[in-house]
């Protein structure tokens, strides 16, 4: 089963990527408790690629949807998993060489820089990233 | 998202219902602003009826911590739960704020 979606890679269109991964989890299985978690990994990747991978023109950005049995699964774990494949066509960005943020850090100086991606990484299962033919994919897993 | 506004005592308490995203926070920060003058600025965020956070929404809490402190106030906040009280965790904001488990124990403060 794999189902995709193409929308502009705009911020404010992170809801209609939402709804449309909210359907494919209730197909592929996947349980009430990890669709706030989609929904974060969503609206956090879905604004990083508009302003990252398109910094000045507009462009496009695919999520795909797919679940992964046992045996595609990654590093032989057993679980079955529900992924989800962003692809956009703009600068090469790699979301796991971003600088984490200080945690440590006070109120005061404590900015929100790289939050974003530190919870997609956190909610994650597993995540890779892949540039190839002008193309950023990054895929998160879910085990469910 | 539904935000009230209640004042009780020195202490303004604010309390935020449904998803605090990109879409809302600039609705919780408009919002916001209608208490920011008040010196010390002391606000109690009630956040049990919230279901849903993202960093949008963590920027403008952390924009409101800071507004409060600059005050010599405070913000803390009661009645997270579930995915608020994990996204506040992996955030590192557990340990920049107080917590509670009821707006009357944060008034008590």
């Amino acid at each position: 089963m794999e189902s995709s979606l193409i929308i502009p890679a705009e911020a404010e269109r992170f809801r209609e990527a939402c709804t449309f991964v909210r359907s494919c989890a209730a197909e592929c299985g996947a349980p009430e408790s990890l669709l706030q978690k989609l929904d974060l990994v969503i609206e956090e990747l879905v604004i990083n690629i508009a302003s990252y991978a398109y910094p000045e023109e507009a462009g496009k950005v695919e999520i795909r949807c797919l679940r992964e049995t046992a045996s595609a699964a990654q590093n032989g774990k057993p679980d079955s998993l529900f992924c989800l494949c962003f692809c956009d066509w703009g600068v090469a960005f790699n979301p796991l060489q971003s600088p984490r943020p200080d945690m440590e850090i006070d109120l005061h100086r404590r900015n929100i820089g790289g939050l974003g991606l530190h919870l997609v990484l956190e909610m994650a299962d597993t995540c890779a990233y892949e540039r190839r033919n002008g193309m950023n994919e990054f895929k998160v897993c879910f085990e469910i | 998202m539904d935000i009230t506004n209640e004042q009780r005592g020195d202490w303004q308490i604010m309390t935020v219902h449904g998803r605090l995203d990109a879409a809302t926070a600039p609705d919780f920060d408009k919002s916001f602003q209608t208490i920011q003058d008040v010196v010390p600025l002391k606000v109690a965020l009630d956040l049990a009826g919230l279901e849903y956070i993202s960093s949008a929404g963590l920027r403008s809490i952390l924009a409101a911590g800071k507004k409060a402190h600059a005050s010599s106030g405070k913000i803390v906040f009661a009645g997270l739960a579930g995915m608020v009280e994990e996204v506040f965790r992996v955030s590192g904001f557990t340990a920049m704020f107080e917590f509670y488990s009821s707006v009357d124990e944060a008034v008590a403060s």
